[in-house]
């Protein structure tokens, strides 16, 4: 045993692009993709304001825009027109168009509104400034109700009560904060760990590259070396870089151990499985590279999985990452017990079991039919 | 020079056709990709989003706000559950993506005129359900309490023509202009179709380059610049984009409404640039496999640091930086204007720059580093 791993020591060494898959490439990605959001929500985007009426009222409007974090008037402008162009030439992403005589129709009972043109293109921002553009505007306008209804002689809390009677309070569990860093990073995170361990497996077993495995012992000897460098990265990350970028995890150790472990022989053996059925190295990482590069966007944690149409849903079934980031949401976000995702790691075991039993049997048929003695 | 042009070119075709992994990356990925990726949005947005309602009320008011919320087409009310840990533990069982809690008293507070709160517990770990929700929720929220200030205005004596004026006084007119479904898909697919035609490129290519560094063929006596390698490329990639634009946008209902010739001739330069972009990357791989397997890691950082999902904005300048070397940064900027706003060239004028100097930059780039093959001999 001591031989067999030494020797699978001495390559694993010497070969740049195996050591690069398993730690430097996903921990390079990781920490450049957390970078990307470690602002973590949306501030200050840029917005114009056409003030048509250019009264006490519209000027205050316009003060609360730019008062709000997620807005910043960038561009004063004199028509619609304008506005339309520079949403058009990416300078602004929103324009609020107050119109004539806005002041003087709120105040003698007349339909005003105020028009915001918003770039739809991009649903993150457009999603932020329909929220906190329609919060203002409400806001506005419950405030000139109050205003009216104490002037007919009603109490304050009555006013108040009558500019909103249908208070809505929203809790928002798990990320509380809408941050996008603690949304999408953990995720990423997990697609990476897929991708480099099912790759590892295909280069660890190629059969192009070392020689065949003779016993199903060497096969175990094997696959734990390589799972075990390969969860090196799991490691950094969890206990580095993850809390490095402020992202937070619950569940206990033993759990993060379980799962994690879980899903990477998960990842592995099919890896494994496919390199046994695919002599030429390059071909059978192409497979598992044609497989693996959607599985982010399957996982459905961006785009839920029950609005993609029903052949969508199949691919997805058979990916790994689908069950495990499914189960990790609820043992890493939610801190759940492990009644709460055993559907998950059932299917994950189905992931190490079905790829097991097809690499020993595929062994054990090129052993006999290779004439080796051994016990696979 | 055309003679070497020529057989570049011819070379490299048989090259392509001759190779199972090239076949695979530069035939069918792109054009599976795009089809495959792009049908998983068909829906564009979401419907029926399950929820629960906790409703401690049991009123008439109550009941018409649970019937609404179902009537939304966003929301699906899935249980009216009298125990708040009952619905709970059906929402930790993400059967269910959010419970609304009527309190008691709810009718009774709204008939007083003192309003009443409703409240909204949302399992926040994926945010499109979670926004669209909420979003729903107030609407509704703000119909309802419309209603009852339309009522007690009426009651204060004043007509319905009246009391529907100043039941808000300032209103928000929300125009969303391009993408007026204000669809995921809508936003999604296009870049997606992008980041296919890049990524299938740079690693196609990439593998080429460096297979031809294993056999060692490159920075000896060719010089790359006029050699016709990269011409199958670009009229492959150039098709494809054309195919994207034209028949994809149609089958997933995507509008393009700009001039053709200009993003056609955007989408060459694009082309141009991640070319030379690729020479320069690929002059660093000793293998094809090892081209594959770290360009391999690229694709989701590439896609997510060119501001497309996350505004650049709202980057660490470093980042913002980095992502302006990779000339899908630019491209998509400009593809965006032309395709969704109608753009013409003088509001692309900016983006058009950044691609043609980024094909300098690494022209030059190139130029350096292939000169040194050629002195050291394929050991750099």
């Amino acid at each position: 045993m001591r031989n067999f791993i030494q020797k699978e020591m001495g390559r694993i060494k010497n070969d740049r692009v195996y050591l690069a898959l398993i730690f430097f490439a996903p921990i390079l990605s990781l920490v450049l993709l957390a970078s990307i959001y470690t602002n973590e929500i949306i501030r200050d985007i840029p917005v114009a304001v056409v003030d048509l009426d250019n009264s006490v009222l519209s000027r205050k409007v316009a003060f609360y825009i730019d008062s709000s974090p997620s807005m910043m008037i960038t561009k004063r402008c004199k028509s619609v027109e304008e506005v339309e162009m520079l949403i058009k030439g990416g300078d602004v992403q929103a324009g609020f168009i107050f119109p004539h005589d806005m002041e003087k129709d709120v105040k003698t009972n007349k339909l005003t509104s105020v028009t915001v043109l918003k770039n739809t293109i991009n649903i993150v921002t457009s999603n932020v400034l329909l929220k906190d553009a329609s919060t203002i505007i409400k806001t506005v306008s419950g405030g000139i109700t109050v205003k009216k209804i104490l002037a007919a002689g009603n109490g304050q809390d009555k006013a108040i009560a009558m500019a909103n009677p249908v208070e809505v309070h929203s809790s928002p569990l798990f990320n509380s904060n809408y941050s996008y860093e603690q949304f999408l990073v953990p995720g990423l995170f997990l697609f990476f760990i897929q991708i480099s361990l099912m790759l590892a497996g295909v280069m660890a077993f190629n059969r192009n590259r070392f020689e065949k495995i003779n016993s199903f012992a060497e096969l175990l000897y094997k696959s734990g070396l390589h799972l075990a460098l390969g969860m090196v990265f799991q490691i950094v990350s969890l206990l580095v870089i993850l809390p490095a970028f402020s992202i937070p995890l619950t569940g206990n150790y033993f759990q993060l151990f379980f799962m994690f472990g879980l899903f990477s022989i998960a990842s592995f053996l099919p890896g494994a499985a496919i390199s046994l059925f695919i002599d030429d190295l390059q071909t059978a990482a192409e497979y598992v590279m044609f497989f693996n590069t959607p599985a982010f966007i399957f996982s459905g944690l961006t785009f839920p999985l029950w609005s993609m149409p029903a052949l969508h849903r199949i691919f997805a079934e058979i990916i790994p990452l689908t069950h495990f980031m499914e189960a990790f949401i609820r043992f890493g976000f939610m801190d759940l017990t492990p009644d709460y995702y055993s559907i998950q790691t059932l299917k994950l075991f189905g992931f190490v079991l079905i790829p097991a039993i097809v690499i020993a049997y595929k062994l054990s048929r090129d052993n006999k039919s290779t004439g080796v003695q051994e016990n696979v | 020079m055309y003679n070497g042009i020529k057989f570049e070119f011819t070379r490299e075709l048989r090259n392509i056709f001759s190779d199972k992994s090239l076949i695979l990356m530069l035939l069918a990925a792109p054009l599976f990709y795009a089809f495959f990726y792009g049908s998983a949005y068909l829906n564009k947005v979401e419907r029926e989003l399950e929820l629960v309602i906790v409703d401690y009320d049991q009123s008439a008011t109550s009941r018409m706000y649970s019937r609404m919320l179902d009537a939304s087409g966003i929301i699906k009310v899935t249980g009216n559950e009298p125990q708040i840990d009952v619905a709970m533990n059906s929402f930790y069982q993400a059967e269910n993506k959010a419970v609304i809690y009527i309190p008691k008293g709810f009718e009774k507070e709204l008939k007083k005129g003192k309003g009443s709160d409703v409240k909204i517990y949302l399992n926040n770990t994926r945010f499109l359900p979670s926004n669209d929700i909420v979003k729903a929720v107030s609407e509704i929220s703000a119909t309802v309490g419309a209603g009852i200030r339309l009522k007690y205005l009426r009651a204060q004596g004043l007509s319905s023509g009246q009391a529907i004026e100043v039941v808000e006084p300032l209103r928000i007119d929300m125009r969303s202009l391009h993408n007026t479904t204000e669809s995921y898909g809508d936003f999604l697919i296009p870049g997606i179709f992008i980041l296919i035609l890049q990524q299938t490129l740079l690693i196609g290519l990439g593998e080429s380059i460096a297979k031809d560094r294993e056999k060692g063929l490159i920075g000896t006596k060719q010089q790359w610049w006029k050699s016709g390698k990269a011409l199958p490329y670009l009229i492959m990639f150039t098709s494809y984009a054309f195919l994207f634009f034209t028949v994809a946008f149609d089958v997933f209902g995507i509008p393009q409404i700009g001039n053709y010739l200009l993003l056609m001739v955007t989408t060459v330069i694009f082309l141009i640039a991640v070319v030379l972009f690729t020479y320069f990357i690929s002059s660093f791989f000793k293998t094809k496999f090892e081209a594959l397997i770290l360009l391999a890691f690229t694709s989701y950082p590439v896609f997510l640091i060119s501001g497309y999902s996350w505004p650049s904005m709202s980057m660490p300048l470093w980042v913002k930086y980095l992502g302006y070397i990779i000339p899908s940064t630019p491209f998509l900027e400009a593809y965006i204007k032309i395709t969704q706003f109608g753009a013409g060239f003088d509001l692309i004028l900016p983006q058009m720059i950044h691609l043609i100097a980024l094909a300098f930059v690494f022209a030059l780039l190139n130029k350096l580093r292939y000169y040194k093959f050629d002195k050291t001999g394929l050991k750099v």
